[in-house]
C-alpha cells in the first residue's frame, strides 16, 4: 500500500523579533548620544593652527572650554554666555579650586583680541593660571 | 497502520532567516562610525600658563629694553597684522623673519621672558600664529600684557 505522504509547503516566515530588538536599541543608543552631544565643541568655529601644538595630557584635569566666536560672542556647554557673566563663572568655576582647573580658550582665527584677553583677564582675576589655546595642528 | 509523522520541527533555515536583519544593522553601524570618525578633526593645544599673582597694573609708556626682557607689540597697520620687537624696532610682516629674529635672541638665553604686547583690534588668529613663532623660536617663558599698550616711536 502506498502511503500518501502529504509535502506540507509551510508559510514562509520571516522573524523579526531581532530587528525590533535591534530597532530599539539604536532609538535608546541615539537617544543617550544626544543627549551627551551637547558638549563643549559643539559651535563651529575656524581655530588657528599651530606648529608647536601639542596634545592633550593624557590625565585630563578639571577643564573649563569657553569658545569665543568670529563675532565676539562667548559660548559655554552649547549655550551662549553674555558678558556680564563671563566673570562670574570664571570665578565659581576657580573658586574651589583654581590651581586645578584649566581653561580652554577655542577662538575663532577672526574673533578680535580683546574678547580673549577678557577671558584671560578674567582668568588672572580667579586666580587661574592654566590657560590653554585650542589649535589645530599645522598640516592637518 | 500507523502513518509516521514528522515530530521535529526543521528549524535551520528559519534561524538563518532571523539573523540576517541583525548582521545587516551591525554592518551599517560599524559603516556609521567609520564615517563618523574620519570627518572629526583632532583638536591640539597651545600652553599659555599665567604668572601668579595680580594682574598688571596699566603702563603708561614702555620701559627702555634692557635686554631683561622681550617684548614684541602686535598692531594692525594698513589691513595687515605686524609685529615689532623693542630691541630692533623692526616691523615685521613676515612669519618667518620674526621668527629668525627671535631664534637669534632665544639662542643668548632662552630664559629671557618674552611679553606680547597685543592691541585690541588685533585677529585672535594672528596672535596665536605670533605666539606659536615665539615657541617656535625657543622661548620658555611668553606672557601677554594685560591693557592697550603702545609701541615705542620709531627713531
Amino acid at each position: 500500500m502506498r502511503v500518501p505522504v502529504q509535502r506540507q509547503r509551510r508559510a514562509l516566515r520571516f522573524n523579526i523579533t531581532p530587528l525590533i530588538d535591534i530597532v530599539f536599541l539604536l532609538i535608546i543608543f541615539f537617544l543617550v548620544a544626544s543627549h551627551f552631544v551637547s558638549s563643549d565643541e559643539t559651535e563651529l568655529i575656524d581655530l588657528p593652527t599651530a606648529a608647536a601644538a601639542s596634545q592633550e595630557p593624557p590625565d585630563i584635569p578639571r577643564r573649563l572650554v569657553i569658545t569665543v566666536s568670529a563675532d565676539g560672542m562667548f559660548h559655554v556647554r552649547g549655550r551662549e554666555l553674555p558678558d556680564a557673566e563671563l566673570d562670574a563663572l570664571i570665578a565659581t568655576e576657580g573658586a574651589t579650586d583654581a590651581a586645578g582647573l584649566e581653561v580652554r580658550i577655542r577662538t575663532d582665527r577672526h574673533a578680535l583680541w580683546d574678547r580673549v584677553e577678557d577671558v584671560m583677564l578674567a582668568c588672572a582675576r580667579a586666580g587661574i593660571q592654566k590657560v590653554r589655546f585650542a589649535v589645530i595642528p599645522e598640516g592637518q | 497502520m500507523r502513518i509516521p509523522t514528522s515530530h521535529h520541527y526543521d528549524d535551520g533555515g528559519n534561524e538563518d532567516r532571523a539573523m540576517t536583519p541583525m548582521i545587516d544593522v551591525v554592518f551599517l553601524l560599524l559603516i556609521f562610525f567609520v564615517c563618523a570618525a574620519t570627518g572629526k578633526v583632532q583638536e591640539a593645544v597651545l600652553t599659555s600658563d599665567l604668572s601668579g599673582g595680580s594682574t598688571e597694573s596699566e603702563l603708561a609708556t614702555p620701559e627702555p629694553q634692557d635686554f631683561g626682557e622681550v617684548r614684541v607689540y602686535v598692531q594692525r597697520q594698513a589691513g595687515q597684522t605686524v609685529a615689532q620687537v623693542n630691541t630692533g624696532g623692526e616691523t615685521y610682516t613676515d612669519r618667518n623673519r620674526l621668527k629668525q629674529t627671535l631664534r637669534l635672541l632665544a639662542s643668548a638665553t632662552t630664559e629671557v621672558p618674552m611679553i606680547l604686547d597685543v592691541r585690541p583690534d588685533v585677529p585672535a588668529g594672528d596672535v596665536i600664529d605670533i605666539f606659536d613663532t615665539c615657541l617656535g623660536a625657543g622661548f620658555e617663558s611668553i606672557s601677554f600684557a594685560a591693557g592697550p599698550g603702545t609701541a615705542p616711536a620709531r627713531e
